[in-house]
């Protein structure tokens, strides 16, 4: 059904592509909030990504293959808004009163304020990894393939950012910076 | 997860830290997406055959022809004595007008597109200097405050515009009072340059629109000249707030 609605997308059918976009907005802008901590840019990067999908999708050659390519664009739309970050935070806008729509359930994890804090400590590729393996539950191989980077690329990028996490939940405590350093 | 948790870089407590992050989009996050859609064309993958699988004899001759034409036609267009021959040198900056035949990168009816709407995709690109690379808009944002993103075709930024349509007093006045800014003269109702964000902001009435460009303006002097230039083009199209 969805490679039929893939190949209908790719020969420029745009309700053809709006389901698409409605079954995997949900899914985009769980991977891209996840990843960016930040219910705004993770919109944005969704509606980018979503948007770069429609754009070039004549280009994908195998329909079976849109789930793992769209989520490509996902993480690449929110490395952009990630790069951008230190660009644009210092424009003139006053920050909006929108509550994030972190749902307020107590969780087993003894200390998410820290473990948050540790994890937008992580550069964005790393947090990518750990997403996608942790949430997504993707496996090595696999997260290699949609990142397009080499596997042992993606087992240290998430050797280091289990490890600087886990550092966090078995200490209770915050990285210190030389303990970033030397990590 | 029980295989996975016999993985050594998997971690249930991260896994069960993740999973309480929402899960599902804002309703205009899709509104946003399709309103956009009917705007941007699809890249077309570039599969010509170099030649036709049936040709008969005539439809070389038939280009060959109309070859000729294009390459007599254009040599004529550069020698003439008044045109832009061969030899003339360009302007460096090209400049567009508020006039442009250009129509706007996304439909101005939308209030979510309003940013987009006060730089067409053609003048982001001719302006921001990236000829040949696109500038594809993006909006988000809803209501009164709207933004609109302008990549090249490899995905960096080359323009964000963020258009505030009313209440923009108060968002100037900060800009105004940030360390370092330059006032800016004879651009809307009052503007402000930021040197080290390279922000260019401008009032017309009660709306606020600031610009910023990407890398390919090197220097803040530069950034300003191309955002400037930007701003005039945005300043005749923001409407007054009924």
């Amino acid at each position: 059904m969805q490679v039929e609605l893939v190949r209908r997308a790719i020969g420029g059918d745009r309700e053809a592509f709006g389901s698409l976009a409605a079954s995997h907005a949900d899914r985009c802008y769980g991977l891209a909030y996840r990843i960016l901590r930040d219910p705004h840019r993770a919109q944005d990067a969704t509606q980018q990504a979503m948007l770069g999908a429609w754009r070039d999708l004549p280009r994908l050659r195998d329909p079976d293959r849109f789930d793992a390519w769209l989520h490509r664009l996902v993480v690449n739309a929110c490395y952009a808004e990630a790069r951008g970050e230190r660009r644009w935070t210092a424009r003139v806008r006053l920050l909006t009163t929108d509550p994030p729509v972190t749902p307020d359930v107590a969780r087993s994890v003894a200390n998410r304020d820290e473990l948050e804090s540790a994890f937008r400590r992580l550069t964005p590729e790393q947090r990518a990894v750990v997403v996608l393996h942790h949430h997504l539950g993707y496996p090595l191989t696999e997260i290699a393939a949609t990142l397009g980077i080499p596997e042992g690329t993606a087992r240290s990028r998430l050797h280091y950012a289990v490890r600087q996490l886990r550092t966090v939940l078995d200490d209770g405590r915050s990285l210190t910076p030389s303990e970033e350093r030397s990590a | 997860m029980s295989n996975e948790t016999m993985r050594p870089d998997f971690d249930p407590r991260i896994a069960d830290w993740l999973e309480a992050d929402p899960d599902h989009a804002p309703r205009e996050t899709l509104e946003t997406v399709l309103a956009a859609l009917p705007s941007i064309p699809q890249r077309r993958a570039s599969r010509v055959p170099w030649r036709f699988a049936t040709m008969n004899r005539f439809m070389p001759i038939g280009a060959a022809a109309v070859i000729a034409i294009v390459l007599v036609g254009g040599a004529l267009i550069m020698l003439r004595p008044n045109g832009n021959g061969v030899g003339t040198t360009p302007t460096a900056s090209p400049t567009v007008s508020p006039s442009s035949s250009a129509s706007p990168a996304t439909p101005t009816s939308s209030p979510d597109l309003a940013a987009c709407s006060l730089v067409t995709a053609d003048e982001a690109e001719s302006l921001a200097g990236i000829m040949g690379l696109g500038a594809l808009p993006t909006a988000s944002g809803a209501g009164n405050e709207t933004t609109c993103i302008y990549r090249d075709g490899g995905g960096n930024i080359v323009l964000r515009v963020e258009f505030t349509r009313s209440g923009g007093g108060l968002l100037f006045e900060e800009a105004q009072n940030a360390p370092g800014v330059e006032a800016v003269a004879d651009l809307g109702d009052g503007a402000v340059f930021d040197p080290e964000t390279s922000t260019l902001s401008f009032m017309k009435g009660d709306s606020l629109v600031t610009i910023v460009t990407g890398t390919s303006s090197k220097t803040p002097a530069s950034r300003l000249a191309t955002e400037r230039a930007i701003a005039e083009l945005a300043v005749e199209r923001v409407t007054p707030t009924p």
